[in-house]
Formats: C-alpha cells, structure tokens, sequence
C-alpha cells in the first residue's frame, strides 16, 4: 500500500527587476559619458569586462540549469506519487 | 442357539461395516470440506499474488517511463548552456564590441530582458514547462541577427 503524501503548492514566481546594460568602446565612449550622465546624474558606474560578462552570463546558464533541472525533478515526483486511476472493465474508475 | 448367536454375529459383523462405511464417509466428507476450504484460500491467495504482480509489473513500466522521461527533461535544460559556450567560444564579442558597441548594447539588453522572462515563466507554478524547456531556442534567437556573435553573446548573458 502506498503513502499518500499530498502535494505542496510551488513558491510564487520570481519578480525580477530590469537592467539596463551599456556596451561602451572607443567609438560611442564620449556620447556614452555625456547621455550616461545626463539620466543617471551622475559619472560614476559600475564596469564589467566582455570576459566577466561572458562569465556572468555562463553564471546565469548554469543558475537557470539547476533551476529547471530541480524544477522538472518535482514534476517527477509529483507524478510519481500521484495516485493512479484504473478503469475497471464496468467502466467504473477505482 | 446356534442361530441367535450366529444372527447376532451377521448383525455385529453388518453393523461393524455399517458403522465403518458411515465413519468412513463422514471422515471423507469432513475431508473434502477442509481441502474445498483450502483451494478456495489459495485460489484468492494465488489471485491476490498474481494481482500483485501485476500491480508490481506496472509500477516498474510506469517508473521506467517517468524516468526516461525525467533524463530527457534533464538533458534538455542542459541545452541553454551548451548553446551559449558554443556562442560564446564561436564569436569574439569583445571585437564586436569594439566594432558596433550600439548593435551589442541593443541585443545584450533584448536576450538580458529574456532571460528574466525565461526565469520567471520557469518559476511560474501555474507555467507551462513547454518553452522553458526550449531554452535552446532562446539562445537561438539571441544569436539570430548578422550580429550572431552579438546576439549570442547577448542571449548567453541574457539567458
């Protein structure tokens, strides 16, 4: 006889912010100071080399593996675990 | 005399076996009565084990059949990634930053801005898994562009 364990409702869905990404070189680098400046009022920022970016976007790959690695996981267990419906031959489902 | 005695004797001799056939029988009876008892016990019990097995037969299909399906949905969250450090190892998105740092910017911030979607459609508990799963595709259409290299590169950090 089976343990019947009942299935747990999932956490709410992720609420995730925008960013906004400025690709700079030598080429847009005074018109990117002058607009940076201009909405963000301010010069200073925070600077990413293309290797860290290429990094950071493996980072997120890897992140959202493992979430839906663990995510398809659950849906295996939950499958796994439900209870199975037989149709007998009067039609009638046990 | 002789024929009383020997009337009792005939009629001890012709109890005795009648007492005998009908011990007999009854004991036949009894017997016949406990063995159809037992076959009726083994007949459920053997119906109960067969049952059993069968039940047992279909956990394994069923579980052999979750689990394929399990690996393949594993192997398919392996895509996105495949997919990006083949973009990425592909182009180098350092030259085409250089080069078109608005195209990059542009395709960057479109593949970032799915990423999130992608994220929140894989948390979403009611979601679909459908194009989560597809995530290759989404790398896909980040590198889609002539800026393949970009969009890649964009769809890698995106996603």
């Amino acid at each position: 006889m089976k343990t019947e364990i009942p299935i747990v409702a999932r956490p709410k869905q992720v609420q995730l912010n925008d960013i906004k990404i400025y690709v700079v070189s030598k080429l847009n680098y005074a018109e990117f100071i002058k607009s940076y400046e201009k909405k963000n009022g301010a010069d200073s920022y925070i600077a990413l080399s293309v290797k860290d970016y290429e990094n950071l976007s493996l980072n997120f790959a890897e992140l959202r593996r493992y979430v839906e690695q663990q995510k398809q996981i659950i849906v295996y267990y939950e499958k796994a675990i439900a209870p199975e419906k037989k149709e007998e031959k009067d039609g009638k489902v046990q | 005399m002789i024929k009383i005695y020997l009337f009792l004797i005939i009629m001890g001799v012709i109890g005795g076996v009648g007492y005998g056939g009908y011990m007999y029988y009854k004991d036949t009876q009894e017997r016949i009565a406990i063995l159809t008892d037992n076959n009726a016990k083994l007949e459920v019990a053997a119906q109960l084990q067969e049952e059993t097995i069968n039940t047992m037969i279909e956990d394994v299909q069923r579980n052999a059949e979750l689990n394929k399906e399990l690996q393949r949905e594993l192997q398919i969250a392996e895509g996105y990634g495949d997919q990006l450090r083949a973009t990425l190892q592909k182009h180098n998105l350092t030259h085409l930053a250089n080069k078109k740092p608005g195209l990059i910017e542009r395709k960057m911030q479109n593949a970032t801005n799915r990423l999130w979607d992608d994220l929140a459609d894989i948390t979403n508990p009611n979601g679909v898994q459908p194009d989560t799963t597809g995530k290759g595709s989404d790398g896909n259409k980040g590198s889609e562009n002539g800026n393949t290299d970009s969009s890649k590169t964009e769809a890698s950090p995106t996603k």
